[in-house]
């Protein structure tokens, strides 16, 4: 008899659960977000990858769509992002987040992946990223003190730009209550033109168009100029990085 | 990690002198209960301010208290008098105390004074026994703790600043003298019938509270191999710090159902008001941050444990069915 436990791994990711739910979450991608996907680069990655997205919206809306589009990339694996703190601390999104593979974004978690042959997912906008208003969509945030970089030098696995437009419109961000968030543990309560005026079904997103492009990888080594390299090195490959998913948003939302 | 010279304790002919301190802890008392393994023993000096629950006729008791002054050369003295070539300090709190003062006289300061005994006594061996907590807790530990991350306790769990505070010590005193065979186990929960702590309070209860939207994961260790992970560092060489725990981690929720009990949801704001009234108010002895634990999983690689000594904690699962009365299962899948 098996005792009624999950078989998940130490980070908390359930196999089962992520089996169960990737294909309703693959048919809203695709049904509800009608999402657009190209792959420019390589078709198929075996060994672990680095993929390195843009943001774009407070929910992370955006990792769980590329997640499911982006796992036949790296067969026999689960793709897992990388995010923010504040995602954990949302009851229930972040325990469903967690089980279905994502992590949070640190070094640590990310060496350990990788180390375990995990394909990991990076946001390196961060929070600012997260953060972005309606108003500020086009924009790509700064990509923080280059701890993508440091990753992908101490790893010398090869990084994958992606992007990704659309699910900064399925909740656009209108306004951000710092005071009303902080008594729920949030970092802010978001106010998008249907939350919270319409209560928990503002939280249905908006159903515009997702498109993603996954680009050529890139040898940030080669940028940077060595492995243990100095930090105009750092920042220099942190810029190359930077500009390739620039483009790659750019052609997404056209 | 330095390998395991896998020899045998360089005893005397009549056997050799544990001391221990703290000998009614968990550890303590499970150490003193299983004094048949270990082999060529001929005495145990229990240094502690209350006399140790053993009839053994092995065991001496002798009343020193750690918060006094002077009590280092005093346990020198007494170390020395007993032949005594192994430590096992274990005079530490498990759960946070409401009165921090005097826990940080017993587990920093004493630590202090123990180390000088044993450096003063020429003892040769000496265990001091650490937990997860020293690790801290929340969102910005890492997803899974090896000796080698940081100790972040003082800044997220604080009534476990202390036993950091001592494990810093005792890793001073490991560089300073390699000499001295010197080991800090950090275990992982402990789970089973007679284990009073705040997570076995809470999983005792019916229903059990729990946050809504949060599943944190466990590792729970049995309290036979607590037991067996100490007898093994007493009397073999296993220098440096070591991460004892279960190679599984199990949900709260699955912990529930293989007890066959139920969750009762809370808010966490609301909660977390709650304990910290019942807290500074005195009507509760749980500090707030404990509640971090319910929200945020505290997991352990405890491989360098298993590859040196070759002990294989059985999994979180089986201690919980245990600690539930339930037979323990085999997973046949």
């Amino acid at each position: 008899v098996r005792l009624p436990v999950r078989r998940t791994d130490l980070f908390g990711f359930d196999p089962d659960f992520h089996r169960a739910v990737t294909p309703s979450l693959r048919r809203a991608a695709e049904e509800f977000f009608q999402v657009r996907f190209r792959v420019d680069g390589q078709p198929e990655y075996h060994g672990p990858v680095i993929f390195v997205a843009n943001h774009a919206g407070f929910l992370p809306l955006d990792a769980v769509v590329i997640k499911t589009l982006l796992d036949p990339l790296v067969p026999g694996h689960a793709l897992r992002p990388l995010l923010e703190d504040h995602v954990f601390t949302v009851p229930y999104v972040g325990l469903w987040l967690n089980r279905l593979g994502c992590v949070r974004a640190s070094q640590d978690n990310a060496m350990r992946l990788i180390d375990g042959g995990e394909s990991v997912v990076a946001f390196p906008e961060g929070r600012k990223g997260a953060e972005k208003s309606v108003f500020e969509r086009d924009r790509i945030m700064r990509f923080g003190r280059g701890g993508l970089v440091r990753l992908a030098l101490r790893t010398g696995l090869e990084v994958v730009p992606v992007g990704i437009s659309g699910p900064e419109l399925a909740y656009p961000l209108l306004a951000k209550l710092e005071a009303v968030g902080r008594f729920f543990g949030l970092p802010f309560l978001p106010v998008t033109p249907t939350f919270p005026l319409l209560g928990p079904l503002g939280l249905v997103p908006l159903p515009v168009r997702f498109s993603i492009v996954v680009g050529d990888p890139v040898n940030l080594v080669e940028a940077a100029g060595s492995r243990e390299p100095d930090e105009s090195g750092v920042l220099r490959a942190n810029e190359l990085i930077r500009s390739r998913v620039i483009d790659l948003a750019r052609r997404a939302a056209e | 990690m330095k390998g395991s010279r896998k020899a045998p304790v360089p005893a005397p002919d009549e056997g050799w002198v544990l001391a221990v301190t703290g000998g009614r802890t968990l550890v303590g008392s499970s150490v003193l209960g299983a004094l048949d393994r270990l082999a060529g023993l001929r005495k145990v000096l229990v240094l502690d301010v209350q006399p140790p629950d053993s009839a053994d006729p092995r065991v001496v008791f002798r009343h020193l208290d750690l918060t006094g002054s002077g009590v280092d050369a005093e346990m020198a003295a007494l170390l020395v008098e007993h032949g005594a070539t192994v430590m096992l300090h274990a005079a530490f709190l498990w759960n946070p105390v409401r009165d921090w003062e005097w826990a940080h006289e017993v587990e920093s300061v004493g630590t202090d004074y123990v180390l000088a005994a044993v450096q003063a006594a020429g003892v040769k061996r000496l265990v001091m026994t650490s937990t997860v907590m020293v690790y801290g807790a929340g969102l910005r530990i890492p997803a899974i703790l090896t000796e080698d991350s940081p100790l972040s306790a003082p800044q997220t769990l604080p009534g476990f600043r202390d036993r950091v505070s001592a494990e810093q010590a005792v890793a001073r005193f490991a560089e300073a003298r390699p000499d001295v065979c010197t080991t800090v186990l950090r275990s992982a929960l402990v789970l089973g019938p007679r284990v009073d702590s705040v997570v076995a309070g809470l999983l005792r209860l019916r229903p059990v509270p729990a946050f809504m939207g949060f599943d944190p994961m466990f590792q729970f260790l049995h309290p036979d191999d607590l037991r067996d992970a100490y007898l093994e560092v007493l009397v073999r060489d296993h220098p440096g710090v070591f991460n004892v725990a279960p190679p599984d981690a199990v949900s709260l929720s699955d912990v529930l159902r293989i007890g066959g009990r139920t969750s009762f949801p809370l808010p966490h704001p609301l909660v977390w008001a709650a304990v910290r009234t019942a807290w500074t108010s005195g009507l509760l002895d749980v500090h707030p941050t404990m509640l971090n634990l319910l929200r945020h999983s505290l997991i352990m690689d405890g491989n360098r444990f298993r590859s040196a000594t070759g002990l294989e904690p059985r999994s979180t699962a089986a201690t919980v069915s245990a600690f539930y009365g339930r037979m323990p299962q085999e997973d046949e899948t």
